[in-house]
């Protein structure tokens, strides 16, 4: 059996930073990589199965869309116990979106035939929530979103997992396989990879293959799949809101000095 | 030990090699932090070849800027070649920044946006701090500088001259604002909470401590001020305000005759303050060992002038956290805590494994347990056995290991383990462990985690670099690294 586990190298932002000149994203020299925090735990899962009873079988392949920075991100996960890693690209992937993305791990899910498919919830840069759930229905594979517990026998037909719904409520809900789930935080503990793990990850090789090696058709790649297209990222202009400081009594002051102001009394 | 000559001679080659197998791996790296811990004890021919990996690109400076454990000397010579705006705004941001990098800042960049990032940092040259207390119209820029720990007394007081209400309180909050300053700013305002700053001052004027305010606040603030006159502690003891009674009773200048009553307080804040004293007489221990707050109680037992006659009835209490704070009594007896290292709660018994002073049949039995609080107090406990130590440094829980690299007795053979912890965090500490031999360190030096190496690198960097000489420099310029040489390194 194999469970395929799809990640993203995501960005993260200091305090200040730049737009690029065309106005569309941050400029990169501002922006640190890591792996998706939701993505360690829809790992550890594949792998608490792989080593949990009757997971002897079990292959976990890691898999991304992405340019070489992340490499990085898959060596992470091989260092961790993960069977293959593979990276997606091509230079026409540069600015898909969500469904793109999802067009493309489809493809490779198509290829691989996995009896499970784990991603993230969301991704914490983007935020879209949409890649997993995308290649859901693009697969027509049943599914589970915002998973928080699986149940689930290796080779098994089916699995029971526990939804987190609003309110703090669950919802558990069996589900036939195979079957793309997302995983939310906190329904693991992820573990960190050792040395020699880590050590060896850096000599395992990584599968590279591009979208046509994938045969998927010319208008399902990069922009041409992709259902939304950014036109402008920027920094909204500052609120009216503001600090009031000084002694409370100063505060009140100013406080009431405002609201005349905003009725026109002052 | 005296060397021989050819002994000693080996050895300075030896720290050449090293040191420049550091600096060669500097060079190479893809991130410019190991070159940065490498570059305050490099000579300056030395430094010329780490500034390309250092300075080179933009995205490193970036990183470089806004990292608060860069050596000073990195940011002031980043501070000289800084080319842009957001740059030199991190740089001001950056706690580590020292005075010439900020006042390069200043001299090169825009100084209405660093002007309020410069006024907050505490390392700011002087003479910008005066030049803004002057000058600043700004009104974020003047209460940075107010609330700044680097202002001085008279830079405040030249703040305090220009009578802007809303700076007041905060002038009366910063610890360097002086006596003279505390009096013109009381006399200035009759506002409640900047008088109430100003008595709780360490300046504050003894003429201001000599009356009893009407005002709460102010009554809170002077029973706090350790020089406040006794008989108006003894005064403010009984006053109606409970949050005032309070204060008093935690401030060590109230006399204790004034404090019995406190004792007998109808509010329980006011009874713990009066537990946590140093100076409670035994007679009013007495009075609060039994008293029906627990927190009371657990105060009375972790406070060193409790007797051991009080703790005995303590260690019988049926709150677990009474009990733990008997076990961390200071004196504590050692009947006590071998009876509660026998308690039924883990809690109880883990603070008794966190104790130094543990007879070594105690420390064995807590070994025993399978709770991970008290595992990690036998590991962290000087007196566990290296045998055990070694079981605790493989423990599954990562709480329990860390413990074992806290411990300073841990012996070299354990921390060798340790030093391949999974944890980065956990690999960090190792290195800085006294017990780690050179040789171990050495083979950390390509720890795939950035923050171990650069504690790696910082370590031999601050023995290797000074003893580098001319030569080393030399063979830095001309990256004669001898392959075999290389290799021995593995042995040092």
């Amino acid at each position: 059996m194999k469970i395929l586990v799809t990640i993203k190298q995501v960005s993260s932002l200091d305090e200040d930073f730049e737009i690029r000149e065309d106005g569309r994203d941050v400029d990169p020299d501002f922006l640190l990589h890591d792996l998706n925090e939701w993505d360690n735990y829809s790992l550890e899962e594949a792998m608490r199965l792989k080593e949990g009873p009757g997971g002897a079988d079990i292959e976990v392949v890691v898999a991304t869309v992405g340019p070489d920075s992340a490499d990085e991100e898959l060596r992470k996960c091989l260092a961790k116990g993960a069977d293959r890693a593979i990276r997606v690209w091509s230079d026409e992937l540069e600015e898909c979106d969500a469904i793109a993305v999802s067009r493309v791990l489809a493809a490779l899910a198509r290829k691989e035939a996995p009896g499970l498919i784990f991603a993230g919830v969301q991704a914490s840069d983007h935020a879209f929530g949409a890649t997993g759930m995308a290649m859901a229905g693009l697969l027509g594979l049943p599914h589970a979103a915002v998973v928080a517990a699986l149940d689930y026998e290796p080779g098994g037909k089916s699995a029971t997992v526990r939804r987190e719904l609003e309110g703090g409520t669950f919802a558990s809900v069996r589900i036939d396989c195979p079957a793309v789930l997302t995983l939310q935080l906190g329904i693991n503990t992820p573990r960190y990879a050792s040395l020699r793990g880590i050590k060896q990850a850096a000599q395992r090789p990584i599968e590279l293959l591009d979208p046509q090696a994938l045969g998927m058709p010319a208008d399902e790649i990069g922009t041409a799949g992709s259902l939304s297209r950014v036109r402008r990222m920027y920094v909204p202009e500052k609120g009216r809101a503001q600090m009031i400081a000084g002694t409370p009594a100063e505060q009140a002051a100013r406080l009431a000095q405002i609201i005349k102001e905003f009725r026109g009394e002052a | 030990m005296t060397r021989s000559p050819s002994s000693s001679s080996r050895s300075v080659a030896s720290s050449q090699r090293h040191w420049l197998e550091l600096l060669r791996r500097a060079r190479g790296s893809d991130e410019p932090f190991s070159a940065a811990a490498l570059y305050p004890d490099a000579g300056p021919q030395q430094r010329q070849l780490l500034e390309p990996r250092l300075f080179g690109a933009r995205r490193d400076r970036l990183l470089l800027a806004s990292a608060a454990f860069v050596a000073p000397a990195v940011l002031e010579r980043l501070a000289s070649v800084a080319d842009d705006e957001t740059l030199r705004v991190r740089l001001a941001r950056n706690p580590s920044a020292p005075a010439e990098a900020l006042g390069q800042v200043w001299r090169d960049g825009a100084r209405a946006r660093l002007a309020p990032l410069l006024a907050r940092h505490p390392n700011t040259p002087r003479e910008i701090l005066a030049e803004l207390g002057e000058a600043t119209t700004d009104l974020d820029t003047l209460c940075a500088l107010c609330e700044n720990t680097g202002s001085s007394s008279d830079i405040l007081a030249t703040v305090e001259q220009r009578r802007i209400p809303v700076l007041q309180r905060l002038l009366a909050v910063n610890l360097a604002t002086d006596g003279p300053t505390l009096m013109a700013l009381w006399r200035a305002t009759d506002e409640e909470a900047v008088r109430a700053q100003i008595l709780l001052h360490q300046h504050c004027p003894d003429a201001l401590l000599r009356a009893l305010p009407a005002s709460p606040l102010e009554r809170r603030c002077i029973a706090r001020h350790a020089r406040t006159p006794p008989a108006l502690l003894a005064e403010l003891a009984r006053d109606a305000e409970v949050a005032v009674r309070r204060a008093t009773t935690a401030n060590p200048a109230t006399p204790v005759a004034a404090i019995v009553a406190s004792c007998f307080d109808t509010d329980e804040a006011v009874r713990r303050t009066v537990a946590a004293r140093r100076d409670l007489p035994i007679t009013l221990a007495a009075c609060l060992a039994d008293d029906s707050d627990t927190w009371v109680r657990r105060v009375l037992a972790r406070n060193p002038a409790c007797p051991s006659y009080l703790l005995e009835r303590s260690a019988a209490d049926h709150d677990l956290e009474v009990r733990r704070s008997v076990a961390r009594h200071p004196a504590c007896p050692e009947s006590l805590l071998d009876r509660l290292s026998r308690d039924a709660a883990p809690w109880v018994q883990a603070a008794v494994a966190y104790r130094d002073d543990l007879p070594p049949a105690v420390v064995r039995r807590l070994a025993r347990s399978s709770d991970v609080d008290v595992l990690a107090g036998v590991g962290r406990n000087p007196e566990t056995a290296a045998s055990r130590l070694a079981r605790l440094a493989v423990h599954e829980c990562a709480d329990v290991r860390r413990a074992v690299i806290l411990n300073r007795q841990t012996p070299r053979a354990i921390l060798r383990v340790l030093r391949q912890d999974p944890y980065p965090l956990h690999r960090a500490l190792a290195v800085d462990h006294p017990n780690l031999a050179d040789a171990d360190r050495w083979r950390m030096r390509d720890d795939p985690d950035i923050q171990v190496r650069y504690r790696v690198y910082h370590h031999f960097a601050r023995q290797l670099g000074p003893a580098a000489d001319a030569t080393g420099d030399a063979a830095m310029q001309h990256e004669q690294y001898p392959h075999a040489a290389q290799e021995k390194m593995e042995t040092i």
